[in-house]
């Protein structure tokens, strides 16, 4: 009967394609905007995972957010050190993780910190050992990768948070050293490079020196630095970029953002707030795109149904010739059923198939998305929803015309045809 | 097998179309069933292997009933067993090639395939060459022959045929005529064939003719 219900298919290849067209299509929009969705929620919880609230200096919270916890964005500005101090002083707060950003290597973003960091985001080195002394770095899974890097070696980073083509701001006066590589985690970490609060500093304070025209955000060289120099150096102050915050009870979150938010210099941002902000924004404009794809799929399943209607009228003969060979009620019956479901499926596997693929292609061509976390093979429970929803609206479009064969007298098809 | 007609009768919104049809088949014999269009002969016939419930009377095989006015439940499974039926238009799948149409038949009415038996079929009939070919490639002889070899690919020992040859030339009539007989003869069959056509006379022993509904001798 497979057999059978493929060959009808086959034999109006031209419908057959169309149906099979619109049903991949949304399937395909439906696939993405499920991958899109769950991905970025996915990934925005595992990065934020820990951290109940972020302080930086003022500006837009969410900026705030993605330049401290996903390291997408510049961040907003600087602040001192007293910050940091005066909350870990407070006795609702478990754990501060200070940051201090403004370099990268190879456009992956070198972090000053802590081991306050790894302890956070629960990291281990895969191979060598956690930075200690200054200038040295633990570099992320996906840059050890994608760089070839090995502990040992030594490299310099540049100015900004992406690398720029021809930039000429490398701070090669200062090379970190690589004395370890991180475990893969699946997020955000497997991108950075960890160093200690004190090696940023360190670059910057020279960098200062070297190059006037250029305006720095953050720099005070080291104390202990060979090449520290006199010049500018009181001006310099010993500052960070954020600080993420753990509190150790459930009052912290009545206090500190209130005590922070006083202080003029500072502004703090809760992650979860901030996430689900943007993924309110990123729902509103794919709920239009949903809407729309499940229309699409609508329509493949009338276009089926439409199709087979005429597939029945026109092949009643056949239907009842099948009949009088055998062929019971249920087994045409099932036929019928047959075609529109293998549309579907065809149509279904071709969608994903299509939405898989370009969500690969687009990592490779855009690192950027690879670095939001899409994955291109994960499918996830909501696709399998999807994909018998679909399977259903054949299903269902095929059942009005299997319900007219199963009713079909041969007799009566014979009696007209002779 | 036997086949026996009793006090068969159909009547379509009110006018009678069969009245009392009795008759019996021993097994592998040559009936021709003959009578003017309109007559009832496609009725007769669709009673006979129970795609038509009669309004009155039965039909049994071997003392079984297969037909009868309350229901044709039996004669699904006894026609998909015993029957290769040959239509006058209704040849053949139409989205299936030739040789498929026969694995099909094959599959349904005994569950199985063998695909020798099918090549064998197709080179009696002199359409092996046409095998691979789908339906409405095929001339009106061709059709009409492969709709021989769908019916008796199964090895039925009952063959039914209504008016096999009303859409062939003379020449190719008699052709395929003489087919059917010398396949029904070959395989045992027992061949009722209905026609208007009085040209197959001659090659049945046996001839019933159909008026105003009753059989006359
Ligand atoms: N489904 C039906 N509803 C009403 N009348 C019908 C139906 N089928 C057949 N008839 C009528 O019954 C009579 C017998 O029809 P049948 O098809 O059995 O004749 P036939 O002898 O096979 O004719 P032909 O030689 O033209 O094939 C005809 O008058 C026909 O109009
Ligand atoms: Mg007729």
């Amino acid at each position: 009967m497979i057999g059978l219900a493929l060959a009808y298919l086959r034999d109006r290849p031209l419908t057959t394609a169309l149906n099979l067209l619109l049903l991949a299509i949304a399937v395909a929009m439906l696939v993405l905007l499920v991958q899109v969705s769950a991905q970025a929620s996915e990934r925005f919880d595992r990065d934020a995972q820990g951290v109940d609230l972020v302080v930086g200096a003022k500006g837009s919270p969410l900026q705030l957010i993605l330049s401290s916890i996903f390291h997408v964005d510049q961040p907003t500005g600087n602040i001192p050190l007293e910050a940091r101090i005066a909350l870990e002083r407070d006795p609702s707060v478990a754990r501060v993780v200070p940051l201090a950003l403004g370099d990268n290597f190879r456009g992956y973003r070198i972090v000053g910190t802590d081991a306050g960091f790894a302890a956070l985001y629960g990291l281990t080195t895969a191979r060598g050992r956690s930075f200690d002394a200054p200038m040295e770095a633990v570099l992320g899974a996906e840059v050890a990768r994608a760089t070839g890097a090995e502990v040992g070696q030594k490299f310099i980073g540049s100015h900004g948070l992406v690398e720029e083509e021809g930039q000429e701001q490398g701070h090669d006066h200062a090379p970190f050293t690589t004395v370890g590589i991180l475990a893969p985690t699946g997020g955000v970490a497997d991108r950075l490079i960890l160093t200690s609060v004190e090696s940023v500093w360190q670059v910057h304070g020279i960098d200062e020196h070297h190059q006037t025209g250029e305006r720095h955000e953050d720099g005070e060289e080291h104390d202990h630095h060979e090449h520290k120099m006199a010049t500018g150096r009181e001006s310099l102050e010993s500052e960070l970029t954020a600080l993420l915050v753990t509190y150790r009870s459930a009052a912290g979150a009545m206090r500190v953002p209130t005590m922070i938010n006083r202080q003029s210099a500072l502004q703090a941002a809760v992650p979860a707030t901030e996430t689900a902000r943007l993924l309110d924004l990123l729902g509103a404009s794919l709920e239009g795109l949903r809407v729309f794809a499940w229309l699409l799929a609508a329509t493949g399943g009338l276009a089926i149904l439409v199709a087979l209607v005429g597939m029945v009228r026109s092949r009643e003969g056949d239907l009842a010739l099948l009949r009088v060979m055998g062929a019971s009620r249920a087994q045409v019956f099932g036929t019928v059923l047959l075609e529109g479901v293998l549309t579907a499926l065809v149509g279904t596997g071709l969608g994903w198939i299509t939405a898989h693929g370009l969500i690969m292609l687009a990592r490779a061509n855009f690192p950027a998305l690879a670095e939001l976390g899409l994955a291109a093979w994960t499918p996830l429970p909501a696709e399998a929803v999807l994909a018998a929803a679909v399977v259903g609206i054949g299903a269902l479009a095929a059942l009005i015309p299997a319900l007219a064969v199963y009713r079909l007298d041969p007799a009566r098809v014979l009696a007209r045809a002779s | 097998m036997d086949i026996a007609v009793r006090d068969l009768a159909k009547a379509y919104a009110g006018r009678d179309v069969l009245s009392g049809v009795n008759f019996n088949a021993a097994p592998g014999e040559r009936l021709l069933l003959l009578g003017p269009s309109g007559s009832g002969k496609s009725t007769l016939l669709n009673c006979l292997c129970g795609l038509q419930r009669p309004d009155h009377g039965v039909v049994t095989l071997d003392g079984a009933t297969m037909v009868s006015s309350r229901s044709t439940t039996a004669a699904d499974t006894l026609r998909r067993r015993h029957f290769g039926i040959v239509f006058q238009t209704l040849r053949l799948v139409s989205a299936l090639s030739l040789r498929a149409n026969l694995t099909l038949a094959q599959k349904l009415q005994t569950g199985s395939t063998d695909k020798p038996a099918i090549d064998r079929m197709l080179d009696r009939l002199g359409i092996v060459h046409r095998a691979d070919a789908r339906p409405h490639q095929l001339s009106q002889g061709e059709a009409q022959r492969a709709a021989i070899a769908r019916a008796l690919v199964v090895r039925p020992a009952i063959l039914v045929a209504d008016e096999p040859t009303s859409a062939l030339d003379h020449g190719n009539a008699t052709r395929v005529a003489a087919l059917l007989i010398e396949l029904a003869e070959e395989t045992g069959a027992t061949l009722i064939v209905a026609t208007h056509d009085d040209r197959l006379r001659p090659h049945f022993p046996r001839t019933l003719t159909l008026q105003e509904g009753q059989l006359a001798v």
